[in-house]
This record gives C-alpha cells, sequence and structure tokens, in this order.
C-alpha cells in the first residue's frame, strides 16, 4: 500500500518531468535570445558584422587564495590576478630589468640613500573613483605593515612613509637597501591599495583593514576591475572605463580567467579555440606535443629559474666536498636538457642565471661530465665501493625524469640513489629543518630571481636563510661578504663580492646547477601583445593584450 | 520497529561517527610533514613573516588544544577557516557542494537507468547472448580507468566532434540558473530557464557519463546475481506454476526482491561519489568538492580536508539511512526485525 508521503512523490514527479519538458522546449528560443544579447546597441541590419565587447579568454590552474595584495604575494595564489587591479609605483619595462614610471612619474633617492622621493602621477582614481595619492601610498604601508600578513616582509627595511603634499611621497629606510628600488618594482608586496575610501566603507570593526572584504573584492588603480568570482570556475574582469593610461588602442574590454585543473584539458580548450592563452605554466610535455601544431604559438624566452640540487653538507658523505664534486661530474647535462626539459632550458655553470648579474666568473671551476675523474674523486675520498643517498625533490612532471638520469648516472659509481617526491609544502618543511637535522642527503627544487639583483638568489646561501633554502652551506666570511653587498650602493663593489661568493660556491660545490629552464607560452595567433618579463614570471599584462583576426 | 526510532537511533550514531573521523583525519593531516604558515606566506617569507602567520592561526598552539577548539567549534556548525583560501571552510563547501551533489545524482541515475536494466536482462536470458554483451560490456567498464575514459571522452566529444563542452558546468554566454537548490539542472528547470537548462544538461553529460560507466559495472553484477538468486526460489516457481507470465513474474515478484543488495551498493556508490569523483571533476573542471579536496591535500590546507572529511561522513550517513528506510519500503519485514 502506498504511504500519503509516496502518493506526495508521485504527483510531484509529473510536475517537474512536466516542468523539464516545457523547460527543454523553450530552450531554443531562448538559446537565441542569449546570443543576441552580445550585439551592440543600436545596430541594424544596414551595418556590417557586429562587434561585440573583445572578450578575451585565459586558463589558470587553480582557484586564488586571495585577492588582498596585503595578504597574498604568490603566482598561483593570487597574484596573476591582483595585477589586473593593482598596480606599482615603479615597474620593470623589460627583459634587462629597466625600471620605469608606473604610479609615480619620477624618483629619486638622497645621498645617503636612505630617503627615496617619488612624485606620483596626477588625475589617477580607484576603482570607487577616489583619487591615488601621497595618502594612500602611506596607507597601503600602514595597513600592510598593520595586518602582518605575507606582504609585509617586503616593507620591513621602510621605516616611515611620508606625505610630502598630494602627489609627494617619500619612503625613509632605516638601513641601507641596494635593492630596495628593484624590490618596489617587482611582483611581491608592494601594490598600491585598495583605496582607503574602500577600506573605511567595509570593515566589519573598525580597525581591521577590511581583510575580510577585500579577499574576494578589489578597489586598484589597474586597467581593470572584477565583475565576478565564481570559486573553482571563473573570474571575471571588465575594463575600467577611467584608467589613467585611457584605452586608444587595441585592448579587451573583458576577460574571462577560467580555471581549468588538468594540463591537459587546457591543451584541448586551447587546440580548439575555446581559448585565447594558457596564461599558467603548462608542464613542458604538454607545450612539447604543440609545437608542430600551426594554429598555436609557441613563445619562448630565457627566464631567471634555475634547476638544482643542492647536498645536505652536515651529513656523511656529502660533507666531503670529494664526493660532492663527483657527484657533479657524474651528472649527463645534456642528456638532463634534452630528455627532462625537452630542450627548453640550457647549461648553467653556477649558482645565478645569466640574465642577473653579474655572469659567473670565466675562473670560476665548472663542472662537465667526466666519470673517471669523478671515479678517482669518490677512492681518494674512501667511497669507491659506492655508497646509499636519499633525494628529496619537488614532484613536478618532469623532475621525475630528471631524478631518474641522476639515478643513472649515479650507478656508474656504485652510488645507490633513493628518490623521494613531495609537494612542495612537504618539501619545505624538509628543507627549513635545522642545520644538522636535515632528513636528506639532496634535495632539489627551483630557485628563481624576481628582481633584476642578484641579492634574491644569492642571499639563500647567507646562513641566517638556512631555515629556508641553504643546505648548510655558508661561513661568517661568506656571510660578510653576502651583508656588505647588501649594504653598499657602490655598484662596482656589490659586482666584485657576488663574484667572490659565486666563486666560492663553485669550488665548495654545495649544489649542482643543472639548467636555466626557458618560459613557454603557448596562445593562440590572433592573441598580440604578450610579452614576457621574466622579474614577472607567472604575470601577464592583461592591459598590453588585444585580440586581432579571430573568427566569431 | 517504528520508522521514527529507527531514524533516531541513526542519528544518535553519526556522534561517535563524526569524532571518529574527526580524530582520524586531524591525526592524519598532523602527522603529514609540512608546514601550513609557511605555505602561507610563501617560499620567500622571512622566519618573522612565517611565525607572525602562525601565531595568527593557532598553528602554535599544541595539537590536543588545537583538536579541542576544532571539535568545540564544529558542535557549533563552525568548520574553521579554510588555511589557502582564508575563508570559512563551511562558505568553500557550500560553494562546491551541489556542484558535487549533481553530478553525483546524475551518475546515479544514469547507473540505475542502464544497471539495473542490463543486470535483470543478463539473469534473465543466463548464459544466451545478451548476457555475454552485458557481461562483456560490464567487464570493459570496470577495466578501464576513470580518468583515461575522462580524458578520451574529452577528445573524442570536444575537441574532434566537437558535440559537448570540454568541461565546467555552464558556458560563458549563458548565464547560470536562480539560485533554489544549487543543483543546476533543476534549478533551470524549476525557473523554465530552457537555455540553462540545455547548458546544463551538456555540461553535466560528459563528466556524468564517465562517473556513471565505472559504478554500472557493480550495478549490473549485484542485479544480475540477485535475480539469478531470487529466480531460483521456491515462489517464483509457484508462480510460474499457477500460469503467470515469465514477464509478469520477472519484472513484478523476482526484480523488487532482487533489488535489495542494489539499492545498499547504490547508498555506498553515492557516498564514495562525493568523495571520490575526484578525478572526474578535477580533469572535466567541474568545481565540486572532489576537486576542493584534492586541492587542499596539494596546499595542506588542514581544515578544508578536514571540513571536507566530515562533510563526506554526514552525506554517507545520511545515505546509509535512506538505504535502511528504503529496505523498509521494499520489503515491510524488515521493518519488523
Amino acid at each position: 500500500m502506498k504511504t500519503p508521503k509516496a502518493k506526495t512523490w508521485l504527483t510531484t514527479l509529473p510536475l517537474v518531468a512536466l516542468a523539464f519538458v516545457v523547460a527543454l522546449s523553450l530552450a531554443s528560443c531562448a538559446g537565441e535570445e542569449t546570443t543576441t544579447t552580445t550585439a551592440p546597441a543600436g545596430s541594424t541590419e544596414t551595418t556590417a558584422a557586429p562587434t561585440g565587447p573583445v572578450t578575451l579568454v585565459a586558463t589558470r590552474n587553480n582557484d586564488p587564495n586571495s585577492l588582498d595584495p596585503a595578504d597574498e604575494v604568490t603566482v598561483g595564489g593570487g597574484l596573476e590576478s591582483q595585477v589586473a587591479f593593482y598596480e606599482r609605483l615603479i615597474n620593470i619595462g623589460d627583459p634587462s630589468g629597466e625600471l620605469e614610471p608606473g604610479l609615480a612619474e619620477s624618483w629619486d633617492a638622497s645621498p645617503d640613500a636612505l630617503t627615496y622621493t617619488f612624485k606620483l602621477r596626477q588625475g589617477v582614481k580607484f576603482h570607487d573613483g577616489t583619487e591615488f595619492n601621497a595618502d594612500a601610498v602611506r596607507f597601503t604601508w600602514q595597513r600592510i605593515m598593520a595586518l602582518e600578513g605575507a606582504a609585509a616582509q617586503y616593507w620591513q627595511p621602510v621605516k616611515d612613509v611620508v606625505v610630502v603634499d598630494p602627489y609627494t611621497v617619500q619612503i625613509v629606510l632605516s638601513q641601507v637597501s641596494p635593492s630596495f628600488l628593484a624590490t618596489l618594482a617587482g611582483q611581491r608586496g608592494i601594490y598600491m591599495g585598495p583605496s582607503p575610501a574602500a577600506v573605511k566603507a567595509n570593515e566589519t570593526t573598525p580597525g581591521d583593514w577590511a581583510k575580510d572584504y577585500f579577499r574576494d573584492h578589489e578597489s586598484g588603480t589597474g586597467p581593470y576591475t572584477l565583475t565576478s568570482w565564481t570559486h573553482d570556475q571563473e573570474l571575471v574582469y571588465e575594463k575600467f572605463p577611467e584608467y589613467w593610461r585611457g584605452w586608444d588602442g587595441e585592448h579587451v574590454d573583458k576577460i574571462i580567467h577560467r580555471i581549468v585543473k588538468e594540463p591537459a584539458t587546457a591543451r584541448l580548450m586551447l587546440e580548439k579555440g575555446e581559448v585565447d592563452i594558457a596564461a599558467d605554466d603548462l608542464p613542458i610535455e604538454i607545450v612539447d606535443q604543440m609545437k608542430d601544431n600551426p594554429d598555436i604559438v609557441l613563445k619562448r624566452d630565457p627566464t631567471t629559474t634555475l634547476t638544482q640540487f643542492t647536498f645536505n653538507v652536515d651529513k656523511k658523505p656529502t660533507s666531503d666536498v670529494r664526493v660532492r664534486k663527483a657527484i657533479a661530474l657524474l651528472f649527463d647535462y645534456d642528456t638532463a636538457i634534452e630528455g627532462s626539459f625537452k630542450g627548453y632550458a640550457k647549461r648553467v655553470y653556477g649558482p645565478i642565471p645569466s640574465s642577473v648579474w653579474p655572469p659567473i666568473p670565466e675562473e670560476a671551476v665548472k663542472y662537465n661530465r667526466n666519470v673517471e675523474e669523478a671515479k678517482s674523486l669518490l677512492a681518494e675520498a674512501g667511497y669507491a665501493d659506492g655508497f646509499t643517498l636519499k633525494l628529496s625533490g619537488m614532484d613536478i612532471l618532469n623532475y621525475k625524469s630528471l631524478f631518474q638520469i641522476l639515478q643513472q648516472n649515479l650507478a656508474e659509481a656504485n652510488i645507490k640513489l633513493d628518490v623521494e617526491m613531495t609537494t612542495w609544502p612537504v618539501l619545505f618543511e624538509k628543507l627549513q629543518k635545522p642545520k644538522g637535522e636535515k632528513p636528506f642527503d639532496m634535495a632539489s627544487y627551483q630557485m628563481w630571481a624576481a628582481i633584476p639583483d642578484p641579492v634574491d638568489i644569492l642571499m639563500w646561501w647567507h646562513t641566517s636563510a638556512i631555515t629556508v633554502i641553504n643546505p648548510g652551506w655558508g661561513t661568517s666570511e661568506t656571510d660578510k661578504m653576502l651583508d656588505d653587498a647588501n649594504s653598499t650602493m657602490d655598484q662596482a663593489e656589490r659586482e666584485r663580492l657576488y663574484s667572490q661568493v659565486i666563486m666560492k660556491l663553485n669550488d665548495d660545490c654545495p649544489g649542482i646547477w643543472v639548467a636555466e629552464v626557458e618560459h613557454v607560452m603557448v596562445y593562440k595567433p590572433w592573441l598580440k601583445g604578450y610579452e614576457y618579463i621574466p622579474y614577472y614570471h607567472g604575470l601577464v599584462n592583461w592591459y598590453n593584450l588585444s585580440i586581432e583576426g579571430k573568427e566569431s | 520497529m517504528k520508522l521514527y526510532y529507527l531514524i533516531g537511533r541513526r542519528i544518535l550514531q553519526v556522534i561517535p561517527v563524526f569524532l571518529g573521523v574527526t580524530l582520524l583525519t586531524f591525526a592524519v593531516s598532523h602527522s603529514i610533514p609540512g608546514d601550513p604558515a609557511r605555505a602561507i606566506a610563501g617560499i620567500y617569507a622571512n622566519e618573522q613573516t612565517v611565525e607572525a602567520i602562525r601565531h595568527r592561526w593557532g598553528l602554535d598552539r599544541p595539537v590536543y588544544e588545537q583538536y579541542g577548539i576544532y571539535v568545540k567549534g564544529l558542535v557549533q556548525g563552525d568548520l574553521g577557516v579554510s588555511i589557502q583560501s582564508r575563508r570559512p571552510v563551511m562558505d568553500d563547501i557550500s560553494d562546491r557542494l551541489p556542484a558535487t551533489i549533481e553530478l553525483a545524482l546524475f551518475a546515479l541515475i544514469l547507473m540505475c537507468l542502464i544497471g539495473i536494466p542490463v543486470g535483470v536482462v543478463s539473469a534473465n536470458w543466463r548464459n544466451k547472448l545478451p548476457d555475454h554483451l552485458s557481461r562483456l560490456f560490464v567487464l570493459i567498464g570496470g577495466a578501464v580507468p576513470t580518468f583515461w575514459l575522462a580524458l578520451v571522452a574529452q577528445l573524442v566529444f570536444f575537441r574532434y566532434l566537437g558535440w559537448l563542452p570540454s568541461g565546467g558546468r555552464t558556458s560563458d554566454m549563458i548565464a547560470s540558473p536562480s539560485h533554489i537548490s544549487g543543483l543546476y539542472l533543476l534549478d533551470s528547470a524549476l525557473t523554465l530557464n530552457g537555455a540553462a537548462l540545455v547548458d546544463s544538461l551538456e555540461h553535466i553529460l560528459l563528466p556524468g557519463i564517465t562517473l556513471a560507466l565505472a559504478g554500472i559495472t557493480s550495478i549490473t553484477r549485484m542485479t544480475r546475481a540477485s535475480m539469478l538468486e531470487v529466480l531460483q526460489r521456491d515462489y517464483i516457481k509457484a508462480a510460474r506454476a499457477k500460469g503467470l507470465s515469465r514477464r509478469k513474474v520477472v519484472l513484478k515478484h523476482a526484480f523488487k526482491n532482487a533489488l535489495i543488495p542494489t539499492v545498499t551498493i547504490l547508498g555506498m556508490m553515492f557516498g564514495s561519489m562525493l568523495s571520490g569523483a575526484f578525478v572526474v571533476e578535477w580533469i572535466f573542471s567541474w568545481p565540486g568538492l572532489g576537486s576542493l579536496a584534492a586541492t587542499s591535500i596539494t596546499n595542506l590546507d588542514y581544515t578544508t580536508i578536514m571540513g571536507v572529511s566530515v562533510v563526506i561522513a554526514f552525506v554517507y550517513v545520511l545515505a546509509n539511512l535512506v538505504v535502511d528506510v528504503s529496505y523498509m519500503i521494499l520489503n515491510p519485514r524488515i521493518r519488523l526485525e
């Protein structure tokens, strides 16, 4: 016997089914309605082909963590979206690292290099319509420091931000920092905004700096505003009509930043023309599969990124410099570049990429594959019969083959390599263990310079940086060189000191510097204006992009 | 046994299940090496910044204290704040849960619509051509890995034929239907939004079919086995002996009784599809719980991992409750036991 509830269900089911059928039958009409909404207002039958707003579709592989530049400073975490909304005082204009005006028109430093004065651009508006001025710069600094978020670290040398007049602001440092301007133009932690008025208006409790609100809202001065964010699906940006650079020339009106986690899916979408650019780095294996496709542009550029192995210098047998050198001599660099990087990389002979000064000194020790020399070094160190090493490496697709190559190379000298691949946070936990407690013999990961200054990549070899990257290498002498290089404005002296550090590193061999990896961006031929600047790795200058000649 | 008594007993059973799930997940996620404060701060953050973040997130407190705080929040319906997105975990989950439920329900319906009839046909024509064909179909369905099937389906139906979209829940040109249940198919039908309905249907087809295919194997096998068993029973022979047609005996007398094991499997499958659909969700850019869980695991987002586990445990318990109630409808004797 049917229960009353069952009866209700039975009577409701046909209604739902009917609704489905009616809705389906309306589908075609509604579909037509939707497509016509893209036609411009006022267009008539006599006009040429209708042109709607120019929309760019880009993929990204994850949902941003936060859109607040005070809180999130990583590419992949939200920075690649933030740059559509927020801007810097000064920018890096080209791959050479040349600085150019941004929200500041000009700047100069005091003779003691402790005070930097910036003349701000007039007529710049935040997206809430309020004006960008010196007060906004001071407010940005105050907010970042008060929130103690990830951006605060980049403002630590700053003692004060002084408003001189509405369009002049001074940044006062507590100590000389030769890389300060480069940091200010770099990609992390230095974006102006959100607007003070918007912050005040959206505080939940007075003084909370609207930190919750700005995780998924924005109020910058940048070219695009955030229209919508559907988590794990897409973010939509639309152009800010009052943007200070103006909208003359070719630009896009709307950007759909679609989240596609699987690289193989992103590839299919790009090939099919459903997206215009795969705006985050696709694995090199996927990129390489598209190299012969005439409908895809592969733009290759040198980066400041190094792939490296580091040795635990506090643990036997890698505490012995002869063992480290032997391993550097056993490694087959050319096979690694061709096999693991599919040729999208080039050799590097020291701890700094060729795109960052100073160059590796001519007289520095360089390592090329030489099995016999390696074997004699191992014999000299008492390890002719070999040993076992544990390698902890980043779980990146092409690193697997890199580690296999190393395994094969080391086997030639009876060295057994146990490989453990982990995600970045897990590897990081291991790397940052105190000196002497690091649970590996070798580690492998990428390093890169995000500012055009060697401090960004060589500072990790300071002993005070052992919590992060440094595998325990360094002495008071090398620390002094690094400290001195980072506290003088004398460029020649800095080059000399950094060259000495590089020489010392190459000689002690605490790491194997494998290759400088190329950046390969893949996009459709109709996309114009894409330029890669290594210091803005992972970021796209959305304002410069345009779409020309795309068939609708 | 009264129905409401049974439901009440089940609800009481939820409490130890939840405590067990939270304790286990907490223990496992905290024993993995990794520093969430570092993950938030970024690779270049100095130790001072990392410490400030660790303190702000309560990660510097003893583990038992962190667990106590978590359970206290849970009782109040607070799943904590996501380390990764910095939003309440409850918000992150509620954003994704409807998408996963819709996909799982769609796949479940497909499984029933295909798996049960195939199982019945297979049992009815045992060791004949339809049985061989259905067993072959089941074998292939069960042997093909989901990720491979998903990629091939995408390649064929999106890349080459262009019939279906590559992923996502809706197209850019079509606005999502008004939010009623969060299930796009249902919401667009209820609001008579034809364009959204067709669009949602197009988007759910590939992930739905891919997800369903793996499960159809178990449904067909189970239906076939239990149908064969029931068809051997005396009352079936009696029904045939009194002159009822084979068709009537199979569909009316045998089928209903043979469904009980299948319903059990369906309940468990629904639960596992919520947590296990991450491969399908990942490949088809389906913004669901599985996709969220996979990202959280990679980023050591403890609070989200735990939140997702608790929610899945809850749905599992709920699905089992539905299964128990279905038993009673299918076989009233169970209510008396």
